[in-house]
């Protein structure tokens, strides 16, 4: 356990964000209606020098380091996740730049805030500690709520505002309580004390009940029902550009969150009372990941706004990783196997880049035609060739049809699930591939329209060089990863060593 | 009376259930916030009382002490959107807050 001094040298990335905000936050007090490029550029080179870091193994050691006093903890799986969160982060400011529903007036505080929360993020995957764990989910939180209501003068975009921070701050009360609870039983905020009562004579009906509080506040954080109904509102409503970051970015975090609790509660866990707490846990996350998926996927079929379709898609996704948390069993005993857990990370960087290729194409159409609605899209396949043939791509990758990146990261997650060998596990796949298929319904009727719909305006729909740049960009990935994920096999194997 | 630790956790148990009902009856959006503030502090109440009676350290005081101020934060940030709410609908019943259905 390292003091608070050694401890710098494993939050180096964080501390670059740190530096990035408070140099966007001054810069942006400057003439605001002239410095967009520049904060941009600022923004963006925070977020790409913390990730070339993290990418040349600053701050990423080998084995687990305890830092701060046991508050945060250092290995590979921060290490990877962080990568998720600042690439998330960065293409979220590029495309917030090209967007005209983020007025230059906000860019700096947006860029600002944007960089803030994906520090918070990292924290979220590092956490060790309830007091950390809980500070680092409302960081995350309190800032999301102000970039929902970014556009101040829209209605829609105050209401989802309004909705979020409701959700939020009911959620993370109803998880704090269950962490005071927590704290009470195990006499210490560590998440190692906890397991020793764990270990010693088990979780009495108070414990369980402490723990699904807090599983229910991440729960929200990852939009898996009964924690949803925020999620399509707030999609809707919020600037595209940012609807984009919450799709991935909080996303992934509550699951870095949820993964590295399910960890150092129960990972390699001997004994009777952490089994019976395991399978009993799979088997609650199993049922909530299979009512979150048929309900993403069935509400998503009767959707006319695109934006709302994809918040249902996006609840739909969390289901399936879900499948992936559910393979807690598997993590106990002498012999831990986390295929489960790499498969969520594995499906996790998949889906950012197919999640935020098809928003960025939702971004343009509602800069340029100024209206989310799936008629937009109607002889989008003439009107702007590229951006029509790309989006194609991301919505057959979200349905998980082959060769795409969406194939592969499915695939993972089922030979694993299928791996564990138990019926309910047979079950929740059959589920799974089921809704797979529903899926294919409304993914394709947006193919559809863009490709066989006429459309009464017959103009091009210009999507600018940048945004043509960065789709070609997220779209070879989404295909590339479907043929040859050698590499990003690797990069899984980080997530518990 | 002499007060021990199952007095604070039983208040604390109260104030929570209050809280939940508040959260799913209040139609205010002032009113779902308080809810949300009878929760924070149900956990305070815990902390500090587990900290003090129980087997825990100073650890439950700080982290009262932190959550009060992530309350203050959290509640600055809902009271500024209320007030924009209140600006565009010129009501802050949440029930009347939906421009966005199906």
């Amino acid at each position: 356990m390292l003091g608070n001094g050694a401890s710098l040298a494993y939050v180096i990335p964080e501390g670059i964000l740190g530096v990035t905000v408070a140099l966007v936050m001054a810069l942006g007090s400057f003439k605001p209606t002239r410095t967009r490029g520049v904060l941009a550029a600022a923004g963006i080179a925070g977020m790409a020098a913390a990730l070339a870091a993290t990418a040349a193994g600053v701050s990423w050691p080998d084995g687990t380091v305890l830092a701060f006093h046991g508050n945060i903890v250092s290995d590979g799986m921060v290490a990877v996740f962080r990568l998720v969160f600042l690439l998330t982060g960065l293409l979220t400011i590029v495309f917030a730049y090209g967007s005209d529903e983020v007025d230059t007036r906000d860019f700096g505080d947006m860029t600002a805030m944007i960089a803030a929360s994906v520090m918070g993020m990292c924290f979220m995957a590092a956490a060790a500690d309830l007091l950390m764990m809980y500070l680092a989910m409302e960081f995350v939180g309190i800032l999301s709520y102000v970039l929902a209501g970014l556009k101040r003068e829209d209605q829609r975009s105050s209401e989802a505002a309004l909705k979020y921070v409701i959700f939020g701050a009911a959620s993370s009360g109803v998880a704090l309580f269950g962490m005071s609870l927590l704290y009470g039983i195990a006499g210490d905020t560590s998440l190692a004390a906890v397991r020793a009562v764990l270990v010693g004579h088990g979780f009495e009906p108070l414990g369980l009940m402490a723990l699904v509080m807090i599983l229910a506040g991440l729960g929200y954080k990852m939009a898996a029902v009964p924690f949803h109904m925020w999620c399509p509102d707030v999609y809707q409503g919020a600037p595209t550009p940012i609807t984009a970051f919450f799709s991935v970015a909080p996303k992934a975090a509550g699951f870095a969150l949820t993964l590295r609790l399910m960890d150092l509660l129960l990972g390699g866990i001997d004994g009777d009372a952490g089994a019976s707490l395991g399978h009993g846990l799979a088997v609650l996350i199993g049922l909530v990941s299979m009512a979150t998926m048929t309900v993403g996927n069935l509400s998503a079929l009767k959707q006319t706004s695109v934006k709302r379709l994809l918040a249902y898609s996006s609840i739909a996704h969390a289901g399936y990783l879900l499948m992936g948390v559910a393979t807690i069993p598997a993590i106990m005993g002498p012999s831990p196997d986390y295929t489960g857990f790499r498969a969520v990370f594995f499906y996790l960087v998949i889906y950012l880049f197919m999640n935020l290729g098809a928003f960025l194409v939702v971004t343009r159409v509602v800069t340029r035609l100024g209206s989310d609605d799936v008629s937009a899209f109607r002889s989008l396949g003439r009107r702007s060739p590229l951006a029509a043939v790309v989006m194609a791509i991301f919505l057959f990758s979200l349905v998980g049809l082959p060769p795409t990146a969406g194939f592969a990261g499915k695939f993972y997650l089922f030979y694993a699930i299928l791996s564990q060998g138990s019926a309910f596990f047979y079950i929740l796949a059959l589920v799974g591939v089921a809704n797979s298929f529903i899926s294919l319904f409304y993914y394709a009727r947006i193919v559809r329209v863009m490709f066989l719909d006429k459309s009464p305006d017959t103009r091009p729909v210009p999507v600018g060089a940048l945004a043509a740049v960065v789709l070609v960009i997220l779209a070879i990935p989404t295909i590339l990863f479907g043929i040859w994920f050698g590499p990003l096999v690797d990069l899984a194997g980080w997530v518990f060593i | 009376m002499h007060v021990t630790l199952t007095h604070f956790v039983a208040l604390a148990s109260i104030l929570f259930v209050l809280g939940l009902i508040n959260l799913a009856t209040r139609r205010n959006a002032i009113g779902v916030l308080l809810g949300v503030e009878l929760i924070l502090n149900a956990s305070n109440v815990n902390l500090v009382a587990f900290s003090r009676y129980g087997i825990g350290g100073m650890e439950g005081h700080a982290f009262a002490v932190m959550v009060i101020a992530l309350a203050a934060a959290e509640t600055v940030v809902a009271l500024a959107i209320v007030l924009a709410i209140f600006h565009h609908y010129r009501t802050v019943d949440v029930d009347r807050v939906s421009k966005m259905k199906l």
